[in-house]
């Protein structure tokens, strides 16, 4: 049986850190971290670097939380702090490359940081293939607004024109589909 | 409580878009988190800060302003003139009621012949 699991909106926990709580703004980095430091991976090539310019992009964000404007997503704004904090990172290092050669082995000893510390990480690409199936054991509807949402970043209005449904109906669904991923999720880790 | 749940859904999520680096530290939003707390106790410090010397500021305009109020009521007080006005006035008043008692004194006593009485 699925559990009521309470996945609250971006809007409303934004809504939430600006009136003063702002351990929930947690919420919002353990819910994109991933994307984050992805994108800021794309850049700098490495995970320990990644990581750095991750944490500068949600102190940015947490502190311009004010002038964050509700007729966007929360992600599409993060994301452009991300790429310009990441373009910034990139112009400084090659300032100081222009002063400083960095030879082959401070380069390797970056890399080992993270391997020297393997306990410290999720190890990501292990877990892609778990991941799929659980979509496919949602039903057809559920699985689909998933994918529109969460995925291709439809907004609320758009999915309930192109499939015809109120938007209340959308949230709904939306919050069960959420629910029983996790759930699903939840099962498959207790399972190993 | 600790919350798993953004963290599990946030990780579904990524891995279904494909947008996902190979690895990441397990303890990288406590780590962000701790970097915005501090940020914001400072901040609180600082408000209390001010808070305070506002306070001490407010203290003092007003200690300074009932100290020049009062050694403004004492100057008024001490004033040579009002004095000097009230004691006449006084000294009037005590001559009269003892000239006024004088005369009742010698109306009683010598009802017929006081002159001063008439």
């Amino acid at each position: 049986m699925t559990r009521n699991i309470i996945i609250q909106d971006d809007e409303q926990i934004i809504k939430e850190c600006l009136s003063g709580n702002i351990d929930l703004y947690k919420n919002l980095v353990d819910k994109y971290q991933i994307r984050i430091i992805n994108t800021c991976y794309k850049y700098t090539k490495n995970i320990v670097d990644a990581e750095d310019v991750a944490q500068e992009v949600f102190l940015k964000a947490f502190q311009n939380l004010s002038s964050f404007q509700f007729d966007s997503k929360f992600y599409s704004w993060i994301y452009r702090i991300a790429v310009n904090t990441s373009l910034n990172y990139i112009n400084s290092k090659e300032k100081r490359n222009e002063k400083e050669t960095i030879s082959e082995e401070s380069c390797l000893n970056i890399q080992t940081i993270s391997n020297d510390n393997p306990g410290e990480y999720y190890q990501l690409n292990e877990l892609i293939s778990k991941i799929q199936p659980l979509m496919d054991k949602l039903p057809d509807d559920l699985s689909k607004l998933i994918e529109l949402y969460e995925i291709k970043d439809f907004s609320y209005e758009d999915i309930s024109k192109s499939l015809g449904i109120p938007i209340g109906t959308v949230r709904s669904r939306l919050h069960r589909a959420r629910n029983m991923l996790i759930s699903e999720f939840k099962s498959i880790k207790n399972d190993e | 409580m600790m919350n798993n749940n953004y963290k599990i859904f946030g990780l579904i999520t990524s891995l279904l878009r494909n947008d996902n680096p190979p690895e990441i530290s397990k303890k990288f939003s406590e780590h962000v988190m701790a970097k915005i707390l501090p940020n914001k106790k400072s901040s609180d410090t600082n408000y209390n800060s001010y808070l305070n010397i506002a306070a001490s500021v407010f203290f003092a305009v007003i200690t300074t302003y009932s100290l020049i109020s009062y050694d403004r009521l004492e100057t008024n007080v001490v004033s040579v003139d009002v004095l000097k006005d009230n004691i006449d006035n006084e000294n009037q008043l005590i001559r009269r009621v003892i000239d006024d008692s004088d005369c009742n004194y010698d109306k009683k006593n010598n009802e017929v012949n006081n002159e001063n009485c008439k």
